[in-house]
């Protein structure tokens, strides 16, 4: 076994250079598995290690990127045999030459993982077990998880590595010139979820050359105590006559590598269109290269998959909204698992100015882990800012950091020993930043010593499990001043202590402080002032409330953390001191809707239900004006987004007759309609928009979302009492899914009327899987509907 | 500048107005923002064989009675992929959620930019054509008329589409990014199959982003 201990940071190390690219010298065709040659052509496998040892590479990478269960699956490969046959090869190359150690080779899946793509987080961890454990049993020294274009599928095979082997685990991961994964991560965000879940060794490989890598460099070495690999290509792709050429000599190489180890790397090495005399040179020029020490980095950093929030500059805001405390609106949606209201939540703080998005799903009566799963997951795909996972449970705890793409803030541990006996190794495995309650064992201490003493002990407590200071922030706990005269006073002196006396960065609630007085407001944003003021770095609160960004945005442009008060400029520059009331907009509820204006449509609604009954609202106002639409949109004088826009205007005018006639009695349509884009089809805005309308037409919609399989729809169907189906279909191969799916609902469910709709249907198509209405494009779908209803 | 016209063929409008028009820029505005483009192309030697039912693609042979028909006189030509990036969905995400009203917009608006960018990307290989005397045939996909969807798999494995531009595909062949294109381009020395739109290779007769030939 190669012990890398003995050369760390004495004398770099080298990495060998390409494999498929020799290969394809040799004869590998276009879209041919390299990896079928580890059984094939061991020995062809065999000289190309041994060009790379005989060049002076200390760590050979054998020849099994692509050895994962699916695209094993797809090439008719056995995974197990494949990798045993690559590691074994390579292990041969090794013995051989005296010399060297053996890197079990850990490419992407080649799939997306969900919930953008299909494949599970769980799937990818259990695909990449695999392969981890097939190269620890055949001897591999180490494994290099390489060539990663999303962090998110980086976590799923560090993960998998560091549960299924005791392997150092080594991750490069692919950036373009501007630092930006394919996904869009950025350096930073990559430097802190892979260090926090253990990496041994990070760094870049493929897509950019040495010169790109060596831009790229200081970025990372400034963001990461870990040893840094770079791996380049042979210079950029240069595409001639068709054909992809690496237009960087082995000398010009061997000097970009000096420069590379000089800026901090400790292990080079090259990727594509690299060859055994670039790594020849590389190595005779740089062995006599000392390391550079690696940086004891003392950041606190959050991050998403996308991007990382760092503590200490100008003070973070982390947006409190997503938690059912006190709202009986999200309490209600964490019932019906209104998962679209909870995202709007989200993507409204992040507009108004959050950094931080706080989840907190747990109300008793529902499945906290589960929702919390789907809430962490759904989240990360509309926004990029990283979450805080907000729960009392473990459990739930555990779950999400796992299931989480990035590196989170986690809320919340205490000072009593069962809280920090469960919190702290999650903390330790999965990496986060960890937020530490001064709640002791005797509870809330009420003086500022008691609760410096309780942030020591969270302190010294986590450093027993191996986790630095770094990664805890302390929330002193905002107390009611109403309760008590000194409350305040005590949070801030401690707070100031803490940051002074313990080094650690700190984030309070703030709202609590008003608890119990009118226009709360009031005191919570002087208290918020006055606790920045003392040295907050982050606080929860309500980013949409106008009075904290504004005691906000101005401290940071009077504290010198907004350069040219930039910040504070865009937010307010625009904005016209409003007068106390708007003046509505002069505009009959039927022109309103007729226009798609969507507020003013609500405000005519509001004004007619002074005076006139709900029923009337609905039947002498909308449904005239929605009618005119539809008529338009068929006469082709308007078209879909001004439909789609009238239909959300009328649904604002909708929800005002509601809200004076009480939900019970709002004139909604008996027709229960279950819509659903087919399995095997990811693509879902046509059957998005359809629902939008038939929604806001009056219907009650059972949305079940893309790639549906055709038992979840005739379930839906059965126990929502369903009239109709609504069945969307976008490539003509899944088609076929939906004939399955209609000939299923005829067969168990025969009183359902089906309508079928999507880019490669025609009404002779429709005719021939049975459906009973070709909807051409979605308003056609919308009278149908109505036509059914009026049956019922 | 990517042309409104085209941009109100994909959203099925036949003329426009001022509310169209702003919603129109805004998604131009959010679009151009968001996308990321990223292309590949590889040389490629390329044969039909003579009852043209199949043609062989770098060596590997894929059964197609219609790639062949389109191909057919070509002995090179180049497979190509192309993309607008991930940021794309997630902005059709965002509008799903907020403003389904833009959401038909965003649509067309992305799908006018990923063929835009796509001719764009191809140009090198016009010249290159015009280099030799030879011609471009129209960019064909997996997915076209007989040749399957499953050949997708061959242009991904051939470019190292994921790896390299970042371009997935799912269990049942459906690329994400949902903006990309991958395709097959032949070269030939015989244009009169050359100038014929790309639309009219494509057997599905009544769809309305069909183009007939000018």
């Amino acid at each position: 076994m190669f012990d890398f201990n003995e050369y760390w940071g004495k004398r770099p190390l080298f990495f060998d250079g390409a494999m498929g690219t020799v290969l394809q010298e040799n004869g590998l065709r276009p879209g041919e598995a390299p990896e079928r040659w580890n059984l094939t052509q061991p020995e062809t496998i065999l000289n190309v290690h041994q060009s790379y040892l005989a060049a002076g590479a200390d760590i050979i990478t054998a020849n099994t990127f692509g050895a994962n269960p699916f695209k094993c699956r797809e090439n008719n490969i056995d995974l197990e045999a494949v990798v045993h046959a690559g590691v074994s090869v390579a292990r041969r190359a090794v013995e051989q030459a005296g010399r060297g150690a053996v890197a079990l080779d850990i490419g992407p899946s080649g799939k997306l993982l969900a919930p953008l793509g299909d494949l599970p987080f769980e799937e990818a961890v259990t695909a990449f077990a695999r392969m981890a454990r097939a190269g620890a049993a055949a001897g591999a020294d180490c494994a290099l998880i390489e060539t990663m274009g999303d962090l998110y599928e980086a976590k799923a095979a560090l993960l998998a590595v560091k549960e299924s082997t005791s392997l150092p685990a080594f991750v490069t991961m692919t950036f373009d010139q501007e630092g930006k994964l394919l996904t869009g991560g950025d350096i930073p965000a990559m430097a802190a979820v892979l260090e926090g879940l253990g990496a041994d060794v990070i760094g870049f490989n493929c897509g950019l050359g040495p010169q790109q890598m060596l831009e790229l460099l200081p970025v990372l070495r400034a963001c990461t105590s870990l040893p840094i690999l770079v791996n380049p290509n042979a210079g950029l792709p240069v595409e001639r006559e068709g054909r992809t050429y690496f237009n960087v000599g082995p000398e010009e190489f061997a000097q970009k590598m000096a420069e590379i180890l000089e800026a901090g790397a400790w292990l080079v090495g090259g990727c594509c269109g690299t060859t055994p005399e670039h790594i020849r040179k590389t190595t005779a020029r740089c062995k006599d290269i000392s390391c550079a020490p690696l940086p004891h980095l003392s950041q606190t950093v959050v991050a998403s998959g996308i991007q990382a929030v760092t503590f200490g500059e100008a003070p973070i805001i982390i947006g409190e909204r997503i938690n059912p405390t006190g709202k009986p609106r999200f309490k209600q949606a964490l019932r019906e698992g209104d998962l679209p209201y909870i995202l709007r939540e989200g993507l409204a703080q992040q507009d108004a100015g959050a950094h931080i998005l706080d989840v907190n799903v747990g109300l008793p009566e529902i499945d906290e882990a589960a929702l919390m799963g789907l809430a962490v997951s759904e989240l990360q795909s509309v926004s990029p800012l990283p979450l805080q996972i907000d729960t009392a449970d473990p459990d739930v705890m555990a779950k999400a950091m796992r299931q989480y793409n990035g590196k989170a803030l986690v809320n919340s541990v205490t000072a009593k020993s069962s809280s920090m006996d469960a919190v702290f190794p999650l903390v330790k495995k999965y990496g986060g930043v960890v937020i530490g309650l001064t709640i002791a064992e005797e509870g809330i201490p009420e003086t500022v010593q008691g609760r410096v003493d309780a942030a020591r002990r969270i302190i010294e407590a986590a450093a027993a499990y191996g986790i630095d200071k770094k990664d805890i922030i302390i929330d002193p706990l905002t107390m009611a001043v109403s309760a008590g005269q000194d409350a305040a006073r005590v949070t801030l002196e401690a707070l100031t202590r803490i940051r002074q006396e313990l080094g650690v960065y700190t984030s309070l609630g703030v709202s609590n402080v008003s608890f119990g007085l009118p226009q709360r407001e009031n005191v919570t944003a002087a208290f918020f002032l006055m606790a920045l003021q003392a040295g907050l770095n982050a606080a929860i609160l309500n980013p949409l409330s106008e009075a904290m960004m504004r005691a906000y945005r101005s401290f940071c442009a009077l504290s010198g953390f907004d350069k040219n008060c930039m910040a504070y400029i865009e937010a307010y520059q625009q904005q016209v001191q409003a007068p106390a009331h708007t003046v509505p907009v002069a505009c009959s509820l039927q022109e309103a809707v007729e226009r798609g204006l969507k507020e003013a449509a609500g405000q005519a609604a509001e004004e007619l239900a002074q005076t006139l009954p709900g029923l009337e609202i609905v039947n002498a106002h909308i449904v005239p004006a929605l009618d005119t639409v539809g008529r338009r949109f068929e006469e082709k004088t308007l078209f879909l987004p001004q439909l789609l826009m009238s239909a959300d205007a009328a649904k604002a005018a909708f929800e005002v007759v509601k809200k004076h006639l009480g939900t019970d009695s709002a004139e909604q349509s008996k027709l229960t309609i279950v819509i659903a884009t087919v399995k095997g089809d990811v693509h879902d805005i046509g059957k998005n928009i359809v629902k939008v309308l038939l929604e806001n037409y009056g219907f009650r919609v059972i949305d079940l979302g893309k790639d549906v399989p055709p038992e979840t729809v005739l379930e839906a169907v059965k126990k929502e009492s369903a009239g109709l189906v609504g069945l969307s279909a976008l490539m003509t191969t899944t088609v076929v899914n939906m004939k399955e799916t209609i000939a299923l609902l005829r067969h168990e469910a025969p009183g359902v009327k089906i309508m079928v709709g999507g880019a490669v249907l025609t009404q002779e198509y429709a005719d021939q899987i049975g459906a009973d209405f070709y909807g051409p494009d979605a308003m056609a779908s919308v009278r149908y509907a109505m036509k059914l209803a009026e049956g019922l | 500048m990517v042309n409104q016209n085209e941009i109100l063929r994909y959203l099925g409008a036949s003329t426009t107005n001022d509310t169209l028009d702003a919603l129109i820029s805004r998604a131009r505005e959010a679009v151009e923002k968001a996308m990321r483009p990223r292309h590949l192309v590889q040389h490629i030697s390329l044969q039909v064989d003579a009852p043209l039912e199949t043609v062989i693609l770098a060596g590997t042979p894929l059964p197609s009675r219609d790639l062949a028909q389109h191909l057919q006189g070509c002995q090179e030509g180049f497979l190509f992929a192309c993309t607008l990036g991930p940021d794309i969905d997630a902005l059709v995400k965002r509008y799903t959620l907020t403003e389904p009203a833009m959401l038909p917009v965003i649509q067309a608006v992305a799908a006018a930019y990923t063929e835009s960018y796509a001719d764009e990307a191809q140009r090198p290989l016009e010249g290159y054509a015009q280099e030799r005397g030879l011609y471009l045939r129209p960019r064909y996909s997996p997915g076209y008329g007989d040749f399957a969807l499953h050949y997708q798999r061959f242009l991904f494995d051939a470019l190292e589409i994921s790896k390299r531009i970042g371009v997935t595909l799912t269990e049942d062949f459906i690329m994400i990014p949902f903006k990309s294109v991958t395709a097959v381009i032949g070269l030939s020395s015989d244009p009169s199959l050359c100038h014929i739109n790309k639309c009219m290779t494509c057997t599905a007769k009544n769809c309305p982003f069909r183009k007939e030939a000018e």
